[in-house]
């Protein structure tokens, strides 16, 4: 930072200004009108840091579990996509053991702006209700999701019971 | 006025019960009030160096330590008191010839052979002997309390000269008379230490549960990265062992080991034993271990262990699925290509120690997650980002209450404050649940005040059935009305005082007064708000202290008939003296009398005025030079069904409170 010039000072204050706006703006939104089975908002004074709620959807394998999700936001939010993890353990093709989601690890590249964090809450959401078995996180599970569908539902609804309940 | 109640003897009660018309619970009630251990041995001699802890439920046996903290030293009681030591114990020091001219009632009373008696296998099992003995044949009373085994003494009279052959004072006597030594053998090994705390007796008192601990010479956390990472790095590491021995062959039968962990004994903190199931709380590594030990097999058994999982076979089905994914990679290559990204299976139960400084955080990596904040109930152990499957049903439970009360929104808010919760105490409610007490991760020493919470946990199911405040006063109504419930001993609850008024009546008792005061004088209290604020938070105060008793550790109390609140009527403030619990001031409990419930008669007392030791006596006793002379301790061990009682000072019995005369 001391090599900062004032310019650059003055350019990340109005970064960091503009991220919590935008960060701000995009909580009343969710309060408002939050996506179907999530809520979501910050974890605690600190608005880059968000919790976020997603209740199994009814008719999934994941119905009657509670998923917890992290998500951090980046300084320079919305040039660069939030950090979004897992917090509760899921059988999941897409949600790997370490709490990632496969789609996002292609968001750097089709990030945009536009975006907000209620849309990726909702392609979560869309992955509970169908997972995506063409592009998996882990292969093992997705092989059963398109051999073995009922084998794997009913694995993914013992996890829920176990893990997320 | 009204005529107090008369006590009824003996065998007017015997008569009664053998024509059914008095209960079991009412003879129990007579035969107790009626032999009371009302004589008493002063300055016993020729008692051993160790550290005695308690009578085994059966009241056979008398456990105690070595002063070396390394050796289980067992004596057993000869219920009736003997006319010579058979032969020449161990602490033998002066040899003792009890003549029976010294004793005329006690040797003609000696005929009977009272540790036979004891030894019948009908009375031993059972959590409560006194309730057994009445269980077994309830029709042949008679038979019953001639099994009542009943230790001789003297009455004491002035004018009576003991013909003893050594200088045994007036009134006393030797340890031997009523102890056997039956050996002493070693539990520590190595640089082991006996936990002085523990000493736990399963319910048939066939078994006695011991610990020993060692410091752990631990390396710095990142130089054992096969260890686990603990979760809370400011507690001591040790190695904890629990010891399973049998009590009459003196032998240890099963090991249950913990490395490098932490566990707070002192007074039963970490400890709980309900039935067969012992819990024990894992401080450091915040893991409940449910062990059962199995009487039969002579044996403990892990049950479950709660905190990282939840179920039985949770690791199980997470190695499962993982093994499948190595497979499946194997099979189709290491590397996966995703739309760019590259798969990187980790393994979740290896705690990455490389990026983990030494407050326990870890280091900014872009790849792997960085350690969460949040490190309560063992969050933060493991590499991936998952909550612990104790906090994940916790936080699901908030999330659900704050749900149902449409106010889910404000739950990320809060969710903070509940991540960073720990158990700090755990109990048996029953064999299928839990109180767990969970306190802050920060709070190092317990503060009195502080907020905490009380969990209740269903383990069959794994689910929070209900989460309390302790300013809940529904959970302290609930604590005062099934009191017995959360002891979970009823010989103990009958010990303990009788539960206060609930804060909330007295305090609306209060207020009513207040308030009826104002109404006549005619006009309102000026400073009202303040006074009802002061008002609420003494009542919150209150209510956080009722409860800071619960869990209750009620192992560490001895129970004993003479204890029983229906029977007998004492001073409620020794009462910690008085289950062995905790020591007091000599001078505090120099006079405890008993009064009968009933009439309220004077029955027994245990007086220290003439049984304190002096300075000299004491230390040579004791066998060192004892600075605190002047602040002697004093407890008693009362025998779990005789009317037997040992004042205890120091660690060293001085007294024998016996019953020594018939009604």
């Amino acid at each position: 930072m001391n090599d900062a010039g004032p310019s650059d000072v003055s350019k990340w204050k109005t970064s960091l200004n503009g991220s919590a706006r935008r960060i701000q703006k995009e909580l009343k939104e969710i309060n408002s009108d939050p996506p179907l089975h999530c809520t979501a908002g910050p974890k605690g004074d600190n608005i880059y840091e968000w919790v976020a709620t997603i209740e199994g959807p009814e008719g999934s394998p994941y119905e009657s579990g509670v998923f917890f999700v992290a998500i951090s936001f980046p300084k320079d939010y919305p040039f660069s996509p939030p950090k979004i993890t897992f917090r509760t353990r899921i059988y999941h093709c897409n949600i790997n053991s370490s709490g990632k989601v496969c789609f996002l690890d292609s968001l750097d590249s089709m990030w945009s702006p536009a975006l907000t964090v209620a849309n990726l809450l909702s392609a979560i959401t869309g992955l509970l209700i169908e997972p995506n078995p063409h592009s998996p996180l882990v292969g093992s599970i997705a092989v059963q999701y398109l051999i073995d569908r009922a084998k794997h539902d009913e694995t993914a609804q013992d996890w829920t019971i176990r893990f997320a309940t | 006025m009204p005529r107090p109640r008369r006590r009824r003897g003996i065998l007017n009660a015997l008569r009664l019960l053998e024509t059914g018309h008095m209960s079991r619970h009412a003879f129990q009630k007579a035969l107790y009030s009626a032999l009371v251990p009302s004589s008493t041995f002063i300055k016993v001699q020729s008692v051993p160096v160790v550290n005695f802890r308690r009578f085994t439920p059966c009241g056979q046996y008398l456990i105690a330590f070595e002063q070396n903290m390394r050796d289980l030293a067992v004596f057993r009681l000869e219920p009736g008191g003997r006319k010579a030591p058979p032969f020449a114990p161990k602490y033998s020091q002066h040899p003792v010839d009890y003549e029976a001219s010294a004793f005329p009632l006690a040797s003609h009373k000696m005929e009977h052979d009272y540790s036979t008696i004891l030894a019948q296998p009908d009375i031993h099992p059972g959590t409560h002997p006194p309730h057994h003995l009445f269980a077994v044949r309830p029709q042949r009373a008679s038979g019953l309390l001639s099994a009542i085994t009943v230790p001789l003494a003297p009455v004491p009279q002035p004018n009576r000269q003991p013909t003893q052959a050594t200088s045994t004072p007036k009134y006393s006597c030797h340890f031997e008379r009523f102890f056997t030594h039956m050996y002493t053998m070693p539990i520590a090994s190595g640089g082991e230490t006996i936990v002085s705390d523990l000493s736990i007796c399963t319910t048939s008192g066939r078994y006695l549960i011991l610990a020993t601990y060692e410091l752990s010479q631990q390396a710095p956390i990142a130089e054992q990265p096969q260890l686990p990472l603990p979760a809370i790095v400011w507690v001591v590491s040790m190695h904890i062992t629990f010891h399973l021995v049998e009590v009459a062959s003196g032998t240890i039968v099963d090991r249950f080991v913990l490395k490098n962990d932490n566990i707070d004994m002192a007074a039963h903190v970490g400890v709980h034993f309900y039935a067969d199931m012992l819990c024990v709380l894992s401080t450091r590594h915040q893991l409940l271990h449910i062990i059962r030990v199995e009487e039969a097999m002579g044996r403990f058994t892990e049950e479950r262990c709660i905190g990282d999982m939840c179920n039985r076979e949770d690791d199980l089905v997470i190695a499962r699925a993982r093994e499948a994914e190595n497979e499946h990679i194997a099979r189709h290559g290491q590397r996966t290509e995703r739309g760019g990204g590259t798969q990187r299976e980790q393994d979740e139960n290896a705690p990455d120690h490389a990026s983990q400084d030494e407050d326990g955080e870890e280091a900014d990596n872009e790849d792997a997650p960085a350690v969460p904040k949040e490190r309560g109930l063992g969050n933060g152990k493991l590499q991936n980002r998952f909550y612990t499957g104790l906090m994940h049903r916790l936080l699901v439970y908030v999330y659900r209450c704050m749900v149902s009360e449409g106010n889910a929104s404000s739950f990320n808010r809060m969710m903070g404050n509940f991540t960073l919760l720990i158990m700090q105490k755990a109990q048996f409610l029953d064999e299928d649940h839990l109180l767990i007490k969970l306190g802050s991760y920060s709070n190092r020493a317990q503060l009195g005040g502080m907020t905490c919470f009380f969990v209740v946990y269903c383990m069959s199911s794994s689910r929070i059935l209900n989460l309390f405040a302790n300013t809940s006063e529904q959970l302290l109504l609930t604590f005062q009305k099934y009191r017995e419930a959360f002891v979970a001993d009823a010989m103990v609850s009958a010990a303990l005082p009788r539960p206060r008024m609930s804060v909330a009546q007295e305090e609306d008792g209060v207020v009513e007064r207040r308030r009826r005061r104002e109404w006549n004088r005619g006009g309102r209290g000026a400073s009202w708000s303040n006074h009802s604020h002061r008002q609420g938070s003494e009542r919150v105060r209150r209510t956080q202290t009722e409860l800071g008793h619960i869990p209750v550790s009620s192992q560490t109390r001895h129970s004993s008939p003479y204890l029983d609140r229906s029977i007998f009527s004492y001073n409620g403030d020794k009462i910690d003296a008085l289950t062995g619990c905790g020591w007091v001031s000599a001078k505090d409990v120099s006079n405890v009398k008993f009064m009968s419930a009933e009439s309220g008669e004077l029955r027994f007392k245990l007086s220290s005025e003439v049984t304190l030791l002096d300075e000299n006596e004491f230390r040579q006793a004791v066998g060192v030079d004892v600075e605190e002379f002047g602040r002697r301790r004093r407890k008693f061990l009362f025998h779990p069904m005789l009317p037997f009682v040992m004042a205890m000072e120091n660690n060293r019995p001085v007294n024998f409170h016996v019953y020594g005369h018939v009604d």
